[in-house]
């Protein structure tokens, strides 16, 4: 039976890459927690910014964890398999999101309240005094660079895999050039002697990432409650999925049609007919040929005693 | 597209010498009206590293061109004069277990204090007057390292 947790056969080289690229992600984000996190200094902006990139470690490890356990195939305690892991780690990962962006905007926005003005000293380099928002900016301009092209070719795989966890990173990568455009705008605020810029700053980035996190958990909790397929990345409904639905109503008159997603997959329940025998799934799918593996299974239930009497 | 990447350039250069600002303008006022405000925290017994405070506060005087005004007070006093604007530099032993640490900068020490606190004598300026900041922690620097 396909859908039993066994990858298809045309997921296998995107899961592959993206896997890799992952990988490739972790390590250079875990370079710019470094870089950032030695001039930290008493930024406010900074602060904010080095916890965004520590936060972004949170999706490619969701990604890797759940392709590990899809991988894995059904168990005989999970005898669905693991599809699912994606949308569970996602529910966590969005509380997170949400909790420490808000957490980021109070901490700014009291800064902000109390008028705080952030001192920025210099540090000795090589003999030299050099002022710290210096190497701020530096560590800034470096974390922009590897996120823009790692969210850049994630965005296809996440596309061709229906990957939600991955395509939510690809758009955090994608964005992160807002932030690192707010933190130089921050630092560089902060030494013109605009005092509210740092904070100012921050407030901005942290409004981002209160915003991720929201979409996030609407997403999640979509596919965990069994809602209808959504599109990648939205709460929007998915449109092949309509169409299935609606050819399914076509094929089944009087039954009723109904779908719903585990992670990337699409399961179909026919309620109130008898089983039809000859089934092909690939044949059923109305979009994309290339797609057909989204369909992952389709099940009858047969009418009950009641349902006849009535 | 030339003209225009010239221009970034300058601008970035000329940027390069004049950051950080101060919020407040210390160093601005400090070199217009030639003097600067000190405050010296008195403690009971014989001032600590008198002669490192003098040094410091004569380089300062050279690198802007001003004269110190001096007063000795008690820390509190001075620290929330200092905060307040009042003062420009406050000269003293501050633990960094002080809840002072969070509302003032206190810059490069000038030397250890002698004494169960572990205190240092600490060059002590408004939060934020970054450029100010710079400045004297440089001096901080000479006057440390040169001592040692």
């Amino acid at each position: 039976m396909k859908g039993g947790g066994i990858v298809p056969a045309e997921l296998r080289e995107p899961m592959r890459r993206a896997v890799r690229l992952e990988w490739f992600n972790i390590a250079f984000t875990i370079s710019i927690i470094a870089v950032m996190g030695l001039v930290l200094g008493n930024s406010q902006t900074m602060k904010t910014a080095w916890i965004e990139d520590t936060l972004g470690l949170i999706p490619p490890i969701v990604f890797l964890v759940a392709i590990h356990f899809e991988k894995k195939g059904p168990t005989r305690d999970f005898p669905y398999g693991f599809d699912r892991v994606h949308g569970l780690a996602f529910l966590i990962a969005a509380v997170a999101l949400a909790g420490v962006g808000g957490s980021l905007l109070w901490d700014s926005a009291s800064a902000l309240i109390a008028r705080e003005h952030p001192t920025v000293a210099s540090i000795r380099l090589f003999g030299r005094d050099i002022w710290l928002g210096w190497l701020m900016l530096a560590a800034q301009v470096y974390s922009i660079v590897p996120p823009l092209i790692i969210g850049l070719k994630e965005m296809p795989l996440a596309r061709a895999m229906q990957d939600e966890v991955l395509f939510t990173d690809a758009k955090m990568n994608k964005a992160n050039w807002q932030t690192g455009a707010a933190g130089l705008a921050g630092i560089v605020g902060l030494g013109l002697g605009w005092w509210w810029a740092d904070s100012l700053a921050a407030a901005f980035i942290s409004v981002g990432i209160i915003g991720d996190g929201w979409r996030a958990l609407r997403i999640a909790t979509a596919e965990l409650i069994d809602g209808v397929p959504r599109d990648l990345g939205t709460t929007r409904r998915d449109p092949e999925a309509e169409l299935l639905v609606e050819k399914l109503h076509a094929q089944y008159a009087g039954a009723e049609s109904r779908l719903r997603e585990t992670g990337r997959y699409i399961r179909a329940e026919v309620r109130g007919i008898d089983p039809d025998v000859r089934q092909d799934l690939k044949a059923l799918w109305p979009g994309d040929p290339e797609r057909s593996w989204r369909l992952a299974q389709l099940a009858f239930v047969p009418p009950d005693k009641d349902d006849e009497e009535a | 597209m030339k003209w225009r990447l010239a221009f970034c350039a300058t601008l970035t250069l000329a940027a390069c010498g004049r950051l950080p600002m101060d919020a407040d303008g210390t160093l601005d006022r400090v070199r217009s009206e030639r003097s600067f405000r000190v405050g010296v925290i008195a403690t009971g017994n014989a001032p600590i590293g008198a002669q490192r405070q003098r040094l410091f506060l004569a380089r300062v005087a050279r690198a802007t061109g001003a004269r110190p005004v001096i007063e000795t007070g008690a820390s509190e006093a001075l620290l929330l004069d200092l905060e307040d604007g009042g003062l420009d530099l406050v000269i003293g032993p501050l633990s960094s277990e002080s809840p002072w640490v969070e509302r003032v900068a206190l810059l490069e020490p000038l030397g250890a204090a002698p004494g169960p606190h572990k205190a240092v004598v600490t060059p002590i300026a408004r939060n934020g007057e970054n450029r100010w900041i710079t400045l004297l922690e440089h001096e901080a620097r000479v006057v440390a390292g040169g001592a040692r």
